[in-house]
C-alpha cells in the first residue's frame, strides 16, 4: 500500500482499553487509510495461548454515520478462516488492520469484527479519536 | 558460518538514522517481564549493543526520562516528523562510558564500586577487564580487591552473582543488597 505524505498519529490510550486483548495501541490516520495497530497476549485459559484471526468483513463505523468503512488489509493476523495458532500462553503478538480512510477530524469511532459478536470477537466500541496531534510521518 | 538472526536486528537501520538525523520514533514494545504492551514516543541517541543483543536509548515522552529498549521487543518503529528533544551530551556519554551494560539502576550515580575476588577469579578478570576503569589490587596469595569508578547497573550486578563465590561485593552496601535480591 503506497503512503501519503500526510498521517496522523493518534495516541488510543483510553481508559477503558487498558483490559482489553487484544489492546489499540497505536492509530495512523492518512487519506489513503486508517491503520490500527494492536498488541494481543496469548491468554492462559486457552490450551497453548489459543489462536487469532480476524473476520474479512470487519469494518469501522464512525458514529453517527451509517457508512462502513472496509478493511483493506491485515497485517500479522490471518483473515477468517485461516488461523495464527500460539505454541504457548506466553506469546504474543502485534498486529495491524488497514481500513478505508475515515474523514480527518475528531470523532468517535467503532471497530465491528461481529455485529452480534460473542466474547471471542474483536469488537471495539467508543475509541475516540481526540485531540489528534498533527504529526507526519518520514516517508 | 553465518549466526541466525536476532529479531529486532530488522530496526538497526530506522534507528541509526533516527538517531543521527535526530528524529523522534514512535514503536510499539512489550515487556517480556510485565506481559505488557506499550506506545513510544522515542527521541533516542544512542543503539548500543550488549552480550549479542542491541538496545536503542533516548528520551520516552511516555515516561519523561531517559529509557533503554531491546530491539527484541520493540515493533513497526516509524519517523515522526516532529521536534526533537535532545539530550544532554554530558548524560550520553556517561551511557557511552560509565554504565556496564545497558540498564543502570534507577537513580544510581557513578560511584566506587569494589568487590574481593578469588584467585580462579582474579586470572579472568585480569584477562578481560570489565571495565576501563578496572583497577586490581592483588593481595600475596592471589585473591584480590578490585574497584571500578561505575554507575551499578543490572548487569553489572548479574555478571556479578554468575560468578557464584568467586566474587564478593564489598561495597557499596546497597549495591550488595540489590545483587543478593536479584532475580535474574
Amino acid at each position: 500500500m503506497k503512503q501519503s505524505d500526510l498521517f496522523y498519529l493518534v495516541k488510543a490510550d483510553a481508559e477503558d482499553q487498558l483490559m482489553k486483548n487484544p489492546r489499540i495501541l497505536r492509530i495512523l490516520m492518512g487519506n489513503e487509510y486508517i491503520q490500527i495497530d494492536f498488541g494481543y497476549v496469548a491468554p492462559w485459559m486457552y490450551n497453548r495461548g489459543g489462536w487469532i484471526r480476524i473476520a474479512p468483513h470487519t469494518h469501522i463505523q464512525v458514529q453517527g454515520s451509517k457508512k462502513k468503512y472496509a478493511l483493506k488489509e491485515a497485517k500479522n493476523i490471518p483473515l477468517a478462516p485461516e488461523q495464527f495458532n500460539f505454541e504457548s500462553t506466553e506469546d504474543w503478538r502485534v498486529f495491524s488492520l488497514l481500513f478505508e480512510p475515515i474523514p480527518l477530524k475528531d470523532c468517535i469511532i467503532d471497530i465491528i469484527e461481529e455485529e452480534e459478536p460473542n466474547s471471542d470477537d474483536f469488537n471495539f466500541y467508543n475509541i475516540k479519536l481526540e485531540d489528534i496531534t498533527h504529526m507526519q510521518l518520514v516517508v | 558460518m553465518v549466526p541466525p538472526v536476532s529479531r529486532g536486528f530488522e530496526h538497526i537501520e530506522v534507528f541509526y538514522k533516527a538517531c543521527r538525523e535526530h528524529i523522534p520514533t514512535s514503536f510499539i514494545h512489550f515487556s517480556y517481564k510485565k506481559r505488557k504492551f506499550n506506545h513510544i514516543l522515542l527521541h533516542p541517541f544512542l543503539i548500543k549493543e550488549f552480550e549479542n543483543r542491541w538496545y536503542v536509548i533516548g528520551y520516552s515522552e511516555q515516561h519523561d526520562a531517559i529509557r533503554t529498549f531491546g530491539l527484541d521487543r520493540v515493533s513497526d518503529p516509524i519517523l515522526i516528523k516532529r521536534k526533537y528533544i535532545s539530550t544532554n551530551p554530558q548524560l550520553i556519554n556517561v551511557y557511552l562510558n560509565d554504565v556496564f551494560g545497558v540498564f543502570p539502576i534507577p537513580d544510581a550515580k557513578k560511584e566506587l564500586i569494589k568487590i574481593h575476588v578469588s584467585q580462579l577469579g582474579t586470572h579472568y578478570f585480569q584477562a578481560y577487564p570489565l571495565h576501563i576503569s578496572q583497577k586490581i589490587e592483588k593481595e600475596s596469595e592471589g585473591t584480590s580487591f578490585i574497584s571500578f569508578d561505575i554507575i551499578a547497573s543490572v548487569e553489572l550486578a548479574r555478571y556479578f552473582l554468575s560468578q557464584g563465590r568467586h566474587v564478593k561485593i564489598i561495597q557499596p552496601k546497597w549495591f550488595r543488597e540489590f545483587t543478593k535480591n536479584l532475580t535474574i
